[in-house]
């Protein structure tokens, strides 16, 4: 197991006290979009696991779960595993050595991270190519909804392109100056311009001695690095935002693609019952709607969909319990719904 | 009007003259006549459609499987500044499809899928458009005989009239007789109107040799590498493999080598094709997901570490090698048992008797197989009238598939002229013997290979491409002096 990185990543997921389960790990790679599980994520910090291997299967996990209980670093409890003071010992001696995702902790860029690099790098192709006045290069990305999405951008700026190249040269250095040397090292290594060709992830794991999975990691926390300065930086950044933006659209704002419907008609002002008759659902699947919302989005005025009197009644409850639980709330409180209390217990819980 | 293609060659394509097939191709659909045009590997097949489009008004519909394909079609026509070509498939978005539709009318090319020409919408708006060519690339997908067997091709027929039977082409580089047949039959033409443009599928270049491996296969392969110093492929039948052994060469034989294969994200395979292109990789441990539509011109080997599952299939990559036309070597390495992994593809390419069933009882849901072997399981569904039937034709492909296999088997032990027993299944007749033809005609390997070598352009040994450079020293060199 000396060199299996994702055996040891997945050992990172389990706890020496509280059971984890196989379907727990499971739905967080497959980025399982429940109230519950966003609720897990947020609680044991797993944002870095959210949707990261999608095509895993359950039997697939359960060999490696086999494996880390065969060497006795986990042990069967209940309907799940704990870890074991050797596991704990392997795993913390692993990630010592070896590299741990630690930049992600939101679901915010989860579905644009992606789409953004490689926009990046056909934007960096582009106005490389442009700054040489050469139109004769195969662009590095094919995909065309981002070749699309590069003659929108040079339509709609309606500037002369010499000026967006301008523009776009600048922000690229404010961006690079203001990231972790190495983290800017490593993004700039992988850019394809006039006459470079940047490198792939397997030729910069082998120059950092990583592993293919863990530069993987290692690479995600660079980018929510970058969206992190672009999204702080809108004034130095317009044109870097002005691409984010359209992405972000693009992949729904972070939501699903059926929470991002319900997303769009709160934001014209729609009440929760008009929302649930317009899309013909139930309106408890409107409500976790609003969860996945207030979840994702770190700004969510998810306060406006509380009662004043129940959300105080809330805070009483956790303030005399913290392990106040909805069964204990639901007999105290009348009108209480699911979805209340757990705006309240995120509110709490990020504000710890 | 000999003229006109001429002109056309020269000034559009910039190419002094045709290549073998070629021109006979392209008179005979500016003649408006129905055409199998079957040329070797890299032999310009695209030229073929390409060219007549200018001299004829209206629109070039070409039908090609694959999506990157498509793309790097287009690419290369925009790089040749026609801009007049564009890709519709499932890749492109909703917007950019309302934005092609809106303006059908002025595109030359258009690039597009079987599956989006059943799209009804789709469809509508190219009835719209005065189609003169209508193209099918790799058209061997549409045969049951053929490697890479496609149910969608099937719709072409219908999809064919409906737009007003335009003239056809029809490409393959690979097709035995029966495939050919079939795809005239398929595609509705009529074989006694049909011209058929056939060349050898021999390339006289390529050398051949076969090595029968006793538990050595690796230090076979090491030995040759250590004496190749071209660009050059190694195709596998596993990711993992391919990768195990693009890191020992670079780690273990410091060579510039790097695998290609499906698991990579889509901009480091655009890099690893750029860095082979420009000699900055000598080698490229592959998968069959390299090299269609990539064109380097002097690849200098292909070895096959694993036994390919028919001679179509060995031919198109074998055929990557040598596009320059000069000296070439084809490798297949063969360790007693290595048929066993491409008769688990088989197996497993095909549907079983229970996802039959289940597709037959509508059962979607208790199915675990991916949509690729549902469709194929509909397929056989749709064309065949009990579920007893559909598992006789499954059997009845299976059993093709086992007769590709087996040829290749017999093409590793035959004692007989390596090509001649490839152009034979093809049909041809036997060819004299050619100087250094295969190892069964008495090559000289040593001999070979130095003359080989001397066809080599040095690897570009630029150490930027090894080591990590400094954000600040890439940003410099991205933008021409812009940021001083």
């Amino acid at each position: 197991m000396s060199d299996n990185y994702f055996h040891y990543y997945i050992l990172s997921y389990f706890d020496l006290k509280k059971v984890v389960t196989l379907s727990q790990i499971l739905h967080v790679l497959h980025g399982k979009r429940t109230p519950s599980m966003f609720y897990l994520i947020e609680i044991k910090n797993w944002h870095h696991g959210f949707s990261y291997a999608p095509q895993i299967t359950r039997d697939q996990l359960l060999k490696i779960i086999q494996s880390l209980l065969k060497q006795g670093f986990l042990i069967d409890k209940e309907k799940g595993y704990l870890l074991t003071n050797k596991g704990q010992k392997h795993c913390d001696d692993y990630f010592k050595q070896h590299y741990y995702p630690q930049k992600i902790d939101n679901f915010t860029y989860a579905n644009v991270k992606t789409p953004f690099w490689n926009s990046y790098q056909l934007l960096t192709q582009v106005f490389s190519e442009l700054s040489y006045e050469n139109n004769q290069y195969i662009p590095i990305v094919k995909h065309p909804s981002h070749q699309e999405n590069v003659r929108q951008l040079f339509q709609q700026f309606r500037l002369n392109k010499k000026q967006l190249l301008n523009v776009w040269v600048k922000e690229q250095l404010f961006l690079l100056k203001q990231m972790d040397k190495e983290f800017a090292d490593v993004f700039a290594n992988q850019l394809t311009g006039h006459e470079l060709i940047g490198k792939t992830r397997t030729q910069l794991s082998e120059n950092y001695e990583m592993m293919a999975l863990e530069f993987d990691f290692y690479f995600k926390d660079i980018l929510e690095e970058v969206l992190q300065i672009v999204q702080a930086n809108k004034k130095n950044l317009s044109l870097n935002n002005k691409v984010l933006e359209v992405l972000h659209q693009e992949t729904h704002c972070g939501l699903s693609a059926s929470t991002f419907e319900t997303y769009e008609l709160l934001k014209k002002g729609w009440n929760l019952t008009e929302i649930a008759k317009q899309r013909a659902i139930k309106e408890n699947t409107v409500r976790e709607h609003i969860l996945e919302m207030a979840f994702v989005f770190e700004s969510f005025p998810y306060k406006t969909f509380i009662p004043s009197n129940i959300y105080d009644k809330l805070h009483q409850g956790f303030d005399k319990i913290d392990t106040f639980t909805y069964q204990e709330a639901k007999s105290d409180i009348e009108q209480l719904e699911f979805m209340h209390y757990r705006l309240v217990e995120l509110e709490r819980m990020r504000l710890k | 009007m000999n003229t006109q293609i001429m002109d056309v060659l020269h000034q559009k394509f910039a190419y002094p003259s045709f290549r073998i097939g070629q021109k006979e191709a392209i008179e005979s659909v500016l003649d408006k006549k129905d055409t199998l045009v079957m040329l070797p590997t890299g032999s310009g097949k695209s030229l073929c459609y390409q060219l007549p489009a200018y001299l004829m008004d209206g629109v070039t519909l070409i039908v090609s499987p694959l999506l990157s394909l498509m793309q790097d079609q287009v690419e290369q026509l925009h790089l040749k500044g026609e801009k007049r070509a564009v890709a519709l498939n499932s890749l492109t978005s909703f917007s950019e499809r309302k934005r092609i539709f809106k303006q059908i009318n002025q595109y030359k090319f258009i690039y597009t899928s079987p599956e989006m020409l059943q799209n009804h919408e789709v469809l509508k708006v190219l009835k719209k458009v005065p189609i003169q060519l209508f193209v099918v690339d790799e058209a061997h997908c549409i045969s049951h005989w053929g490697t890479d067997f496609r149910p969608d091709y099937l719709a072409l027929a219908s999809i064919r009239e409906k737009l007003g039977a335009p003239t056809t082409m029809a490409l393959t580089a690979t097709a035995t007789k029966q495939v050919r047949d079939e795809i005239i039959h398929f595609l509705g033409l009529e074989i006694k109107h049909t011209n058929q443009i056939i060349q050898s599928v021999d390339r006289e270049e390529i050398k051949f040799i076969v090595e029968i491996c006793e538990g050595n296969k690796n230090k076979i392969l090491i030995q040759y590498l250590k004496k190749m110093t071209g660009p050059g492929i190694i195709y596998f039948t596993s990711k993992k493999i391919a990768d195990d052994w693009a890191n020992g060469l670079r780690n273990e034989y410091g060579l510039k080598a790097s695998s290609y294969h499906s698991d990579l994200e889509a901009d480091d395979k655009i890099k690893i094709q750029q860095q082979f292109l420009n000699n900055r990789l000598q080698i490229i441990c592959a998968t069959s997901a390299f090299g269609m539509g990539f064109n380097k011109e002097d690849i200098r080997f292909i070895v096959h570490y694993h036994l390919p599952s028919s001679p179509e299939m060995y031919l198109q990559e074998v055929g990557r090698a040598s596009r320059d036309g000069k000296l070439g070597l084809a490798i297949l390495l063969y360790q007693p048992g290595d048929e066993y992994i491409q008769q688990r593809f088989i197996e497993s390419s095909l549907p079983t008797k229970e996802i039959m069933t289940a597709v037959y009882k509508r059962q979607y849901n208790q199915l675990s197989a991916p949509d690729s072997m549902i469709k194929l399981a509909n397929y056989f569904k749709d064309t065949t009238n009990s579920l007893n039937d559909a598992l006789e034709a499954i059997e009845k492909r299976k059993k093709i598939k086992y007769q590709q296999l087996s040829f290749m088997l017999q093409y590793v032990y035959q004692t007989g002229c390596k090509r001649n027993n490839l152009l034979n299944y093809f049909g041809e007749n036997k060819r004299n013997p050619l100087n250094e033809c295969c190892s069964s005609c008495g090559l000289n390997q040593e001999h070979i290979i130095n003359k080989l070598n001397k066809e080599v352009q040095p690897c570009n040994q630029e150490e930027t491409m090894e080591k990590i450079l400094p954000w600040q020293e890439i940003y410099k060199s991205l933008y021409n002096n812009l940021q001083d």
